[in-house]
């Protein structure tokens, strides 16, 4: 049946059509449906060029999620919401098609194309955060706490590649929020820390350099690991200085020593986390003291370490502080406003800031993202402060 | 569902240009008749470029565009078809010795995809204009000129 079509035909049906013979160009394409249409195997995705581009140097792509998730797609570093678009529209999936530019053929003719895909709706992607928060939870079903606590320890451990078959963002997201969760690579599986446990693998670095009277910003390495390999595995212990340190650059004079400089920042945030976390609140005051007092010699503590990690209470009296890690926020915009505003009714922008950060991108910014949930008014102080527009759940 | 991964199907990664039409409402056979193998209509371009296609007693004018965001067209598998493909370009009168070559061949593929079985995507073509016919159809006014003596 197919290709049966004649030029006379054609040329009837035009000029039932009144179309006029010398004005079309003489190439006309004859449309056939392929004999093996089946419009359930092909599929239209709409995506960027630069994904184009990534596909076309051979790379793939992956579309990643379990049963229950709406499905996204990942490129090496991006993530994408992936969402099925209708349209009342017919769309013609064709293989071959000339256009008016490439139908320069002088002879009257009639060439036929087979129609190989139909279809009514298509496959949209948009640019999304990648959903990381279910990265923590799992691996905080199983913490490490060090060799010997490993043959009790109960739950679940995870690979990468358990991971990326769960987790809904790329690869590169994944590898820097396992960075971020201070995780470490332990025979094979990604395994997060127990608190407890980092606190003691610094705790004996910062005993040693104290021993040793040693500048903190300049740790040898090798040194430090052949003192403590007894106490804990080297690799662990390296860990942790990635983790509260950098690695300085290699010097010229000292051959193959490595050095270490410990992050004054993280330290101290550390200290404040091992204060905090215990107590319910704290009487700032009292706080700020045993803190300064609590860290190594040579680090000053300072409000900025604070950020993400606690809150403090300026109504109260005395005023207080409390434990509120960043890692309590539900991942939903609107949860998240609705959690923090719950925790409390009113904010101003510079203690809501890290709490809401990640949640900015370039097309919304934090006012915007502020202005979007919350109302602004200034109190008798001066000072603005935010509260919530919705009830709060 | 874990994990699908998708990359161009033919193994220099080049994914081919199609082409995509466009039109309002949906295209249906006279009766319960399916679509597959049968006839469209005509697609003319006049000297200005327009599409003009015409469709049983229907006439359609349209544009050619380019697509801010391109497509890609995914075809679904449930098992490679390397074998299809093969079968496809061979003559009807196929050998035995070349029929057990095919067979070889589309095993050693199937071994190289690592996945034989459950869903996977290849992406067959991008897609970087479409013929799009926006207007609604108009009639043709005619007479059905009688066939035969």
């Amino acid at each position: 049946m197919a290709g049966n079509r004649t030029l006379s035909q054609v040329q009837t049906i035009a000029e039932l059509a009144k179309l006029d013979e010398s004005d079309l160009a003489p190439t006309c394409q004859c449309l056939y449906f392929g004999s093996e249409l089946n419009a359930a195997d092909m599929v239209l995705m709409e995506v960027e060029n630069s994904t184009l581009d990534f596909l076309e140097k051979g790379k793939s792509i992956v579309i990643r999620g379990e049963k229950t998730d709406s499905a996204v797609l990942c490129l090496d570093n991006k993530t994408y919401d992936i969402k099925d678009t209708d349209t009342s529209n017919t769309l013609l999936i064709l293989p071959q098609c000339s256009t008016p530019d490439e139908c320069v053929e002088s002879k009257r003719q009639i060439v036929n194309r087979q129609v190989t895909g139909l279809a009514k709706s298509y496959y949209e992607v948009k640019l999304m955060r990648p959903k990381l928060r279910k990265l923590r939870s799992l691996l905080e079903d199983c913490p490490y706490s060090g060799d010997v606590y490993e043959e009790e320890a109960g739950g679940k451990r995870y690979t990468l590649d358990h991971i990326l078959d769960v987790v809904q963002a790329s690869e590169t997201e994944i590898r820097d929020e396992l960075k971020k969760l201070r995780a470490c690579h332990i025979s094979g599986f990604w395994r997060m820390l127990h608190f407890d446990y980092e606190c003691q693998l610094l705790s004996h670095i910062l005993s040693l350099i104290e021993e040793n009277s040693w500048n903190f910003r300049k740790i040898p390495l090798g040194e430090t690991l052949d003192t403590l390999e007894n106490l804990e595995p080297r690799a662990i212990l390296e860990h942790t200085f990635e983790c509260f340190g950098e690695r300085l650059p290699r010097q010229e004079t000292e051959d193959d020593e490595v050095f270490y400089c410990l992050d004054e920042d993280k330290v101290c945030q550390m200290f404040a986390e091992m204060l905090l976390r215990p107590a319910e609140k704290f009487n700032l005051a009292e706080f700020l003291l045993s803190w300064q007092q609590s860290v190594p010699e040579g680090m000053t503590t300072g409000m900025h370490q604070l950020q993400g990690v606690a809150i403090i209470d300026k109504n109260s009296k005395p005023e207080v502080i409390f434990h509120f890690p960043f890692c309590l926020m539900p991942e939903n915009e609107v949860d998240r406003f609705n959690f923090l505003f719950k925790t409390r009714d009113r904010w101003t922008q510079e203690e809501m800031l890290p709490y809401i950060e990640d949640l900015v991108t370039e097309k919304l910014s934090a006012g915007a993202l502020l202005q979007k949930h919350a109302r602004a008014s200034v109190g008798t102080n001066g000072v603005r402060v935010y509260n919530s527009k919705r009830p709060i759940k | 569902m874990v994990q699908l991964v998708v990359k161009s199907a033919s193994p220099d990664s080049s994914i081919p240009e199609w082409m995509l039409i466009e039109m309002q409402g949906q295209l249906e056979c006279p009766g319960d008749e399916q679509l597959a193998g049968n006839f469209i209509g005509d697609l003319h371009f006049n000297k200005k470029g327009v599409p003009i296609m015409i469709i049983g007693h229907h006439i359609l004018f349209g544009k050619v565009t380019s697509l801010d965001k391109p497509y890609i067209v995914l075809l679904k598998n449930t098992k490679p078809t390397p074998k299809e493909a093969e079968h496809l370009n061979k003559s009807v009168s196929m050998e035995t010795d070349q029929d057990e070559d095919v067979v070889t061949k589309a095993t050693t593929d199937e071994e190289e995809d690592g996945s034989s079985e459950g869903i996977h995507y290849k992406v067959s073509a991008a897609i970087k204009r479409k013929i799009v016919f926006r207007t609604r159809p108009k009639p043709i006014i005619t007479y059905v000129p009688k066939k035969g003596h």
